[in-house]
């Protein structure tokens, strides 16, 4: 039961996905499969990923720990890794959290900016839904005042003045004087949105936690990365003097091939003679395209199959047995 | 004495080929490359009034010597035409270029032209985009990008940037340029990123690994140009030079002197290697 459950679900969502992208959008508009549903749907699929990123940390985590709990062989070498995964994690996580934390403060103040506009617009509608304008210029005037107190940016002597100017009075609806009122506060919330944005970014920049992080991401993990790659090179170099051999016909086409190209691409062996260019663009167009190309339609034809003996959980053996 | 072997002396020469010139900061003059050519004169065409360059970068730190020249370049060639660029990525490991590089090539901008570049209105970075071929496709298929989009890396609103103001679907995009050295990374860019009656003109940077791959899209048109590794972004700056002399000459130069240095005492080794083997042979 179990397996033809899993079977069922994996066939219903690859098939899913298959029929969203070929039929025309009117038809599956008409199933019901709106613009909104699918993004719904992939985001599910999307939460369903990052689930299973999650699963593999700790699965990581649970194989790695047994081995220093009982100190086998190269324990130190596990240590490190979970080290210097929870380092990673948490200055992150710190550094993800606090701009977080700083979008929101500036979007609060955006928000204030666009509700200057809401009360200019309900009132000239004449919005009965909504709360009276004086009550909602209080309110606005009251956050505004927090919102200064919090941020000396703000603070501006024409915001001032017209945060004051609209306190001034009782009124039930809003007179030309107090919507300028209203659109200058607006002007100069905008204004101090972005100063406020760009002293929360210096002071998360100057933070510890983006020090750390930016020294891990770009001082360790970019350098060690390429230093890991560039290995390869050394690596290639050394089979290239042993085992790049010229055997047979084959083998001194290829090799010519790759001489000609390499000839082609690099300034010393054009100085020598510039007709290596047009080999090396030839090469590539005529003989390379026409083998990539049967190469890959042969992927892609064996990879079709391949996805639909997926959804058909045929490739399924391990909850098979 | 030391037992140095063959491979130690292979390494030790390689080392010194590919540090030397680096280290002097020695630079010659690229090959000429159609491909780069064919994209500078693509980029140099678009207009700037008329929508916004999409830039992915998908590349990790493995294939960064290749691939972030290649992005520098074509970003700064963007942004030299004023046109609005927005960055993103659909591979994790790409987030630190997202934020080095735009900061490397406005400073070295700013500093040359003494003009100004300001983000969310002339570039944005929008970051990393989980998804992959579902995030090509929503956004190939939206009626609002921003929408789409919702945030970019600060946290700010997409509809709210003014880069966003007159993008609304991918008709809007007037180029695509694609950086990756990942295989299968690309052919979604060629598969998803296009509407009815509309394909964005889509460049591509691409690692001398998988040169013969995306050769054969530059071939049918479905590519307008290609960045052929190091050398292909070496060409394009040497290009950018002829045209902005004013500008400073960049690492990619040297850094593709290195490589050729390189290569060429690859060829040596092969051919050496061939030349004992063969050696050997007769003597037995």
């Amino acid at each position: 039961m179990k397996q033809k459950l899993i079977a069922l679900v994996t066939f219903i969502s690859g098939i899913y996905f298959v029929l969203e992208f070929l039929l025309p959008a009117k038809v599956t508009e008409s199933l019901g499969i709106s613009a909104e549903v699918n993004e719904a749907v992939s985001n599910g699929f999307l939460t369903v990923g990052a689930m299973a990123f999650g699963l593999g940390v700790i699965s990581l985590v649970l194989s790695q720990v047994s081995k220093i709990a009982f100190f086998r062989k190269d324990w130190i070498f596990s240590l490190v890794m979970l080290l210097g995964l929870c380092v990673m994690l948490t200055v992150s996580s710190i550094d993800f959290y606090q701009g977080e934390k700083n979008a929101q403060e500036v979007i609060k103040i955006e928000m204030l900016s666009s509700f200057c506009s809401q009360i200019i617009k309900d009132d000239s509608e004449k919005n009965q839904k909504v709360l009276p304008t004086a009550q909602r210029i209080s309110l606005l005037v009251s956050e505004i005042q927090k919102k200064l107190q919090r941020f000396p940016e703000l603070n501006s002597e024409k915001l001032k003045q017209n945060l004051q100017l609209l306190s001034q009075g009782s009124f039930t609806e809003i007179t030309p004087e107090k919507k300028f009122q209203l659109e200058n506060i607006k002007l100069d919330l905008d204004a101090g949105a972005l100063l406020v944005r760009e002293k929360l970014q210096i002071n998360k920049d100057n933070s510890l936690a983006s020090h750390y992080f930016n020294f891990l991401n770009q001082g360790v993990f970019v350098p060690l990365g390429a230093a890991m790659f560039s290995l390869l090179g050394f690596y290639i170099a050394g089979a290239a003097f042993k085992a790049f051999r010229v055997r047979s016909f084959e083998s001194s086409l290829m090799m010519i091939s790759a001489v000609l190209v390499i000839a082609g691409q690099t300034s010393f062996t054009l100085r020598l003679w510039d007709g290596f260019s047009p080999i090396r663009d030839w090469l590539l167009q005529v003989p390379n395209s026409a083998a990539f190309r049967g190469i890959t339609i042969g992927a892609g034809l064996a990879g079709l199959v391949l996805s639909i003996r997926i959804l058909l959980s045929l490739e399924s053996k391990s909850f098979k047995e | 004495m030391m037992n140095i072997n063959s491979r130690q002396i292979i390494y030790i020469i390689i080392l010194l080929s590919v540090g030397l010139p680096l280290y002097f900061r020695f630079g010659v003059t690229p090959a000429r490359l159609p491909s780069a050519e064919k994209l500078f004169s693509v980029v140099d065409s678009l207009p700037h009034d008329k929508g916004v360059a999409l830039l992915s970068f998908d590349f990790g730190p493995g294939t960064s010597a290749e691939n972030k020249p290649q992005a520098e370049v074509i970003f700064e060639h963007l942004l030299r035409k004023r046109i609005k660029v927005i960055l993103f990525s659909i591979v994790p490991i790409s987030e630190p270029f997202l934020k080095s590089i735009p900061k490397n090539v406005i400073e070295r901008l700013e500093q040359e032209t003494h003009e100004k570049w300001e983000e969310g209105k002339d570039w944005v970075n929008i970051g990393y985009r989980p998804g992959a071929a579902l995030f090509l496709q929503g956004l190939s298929k939206t009626e609002n990008i921003p929408e789409l989009i919702s945030k970019d890396a600060q946290g700010r609103e997409a509809a709210s940037l003014e880069i966003f103001s007159n993008v609304k679907t991918l008709n809007d995009v007037i180029f695509l340029g694609e950086f990756t050295g990942l295989v299968g990374v690309f052919q979604n860019f060629i598969q998803y990123v296009q509407r009815e009656n509309y394909t964005p003109i889509l460049g591509h940077g691409c690692t001398s690994i998988t040169i013969p791959e995306s050769y054969i899209y530059l071939d049918s048109g479905q590519l307008k140009g290609l960045l052929e590794g190091l050398a292909g972004s070496a060409w394009y700056s040497d290009l950018l030079l002829e045209k902005y002399p004013n500008r400073a000459p960049d690492a990619a130069l040297v850094s593709n002197t290195a490589l050729g240095i390189s290569q060429l005492v690859l060829l040596g080794l092969i051919l050496a290697g061939n030349i004992i083997s063969l050696w050997q042979r007769r003597n037995r």
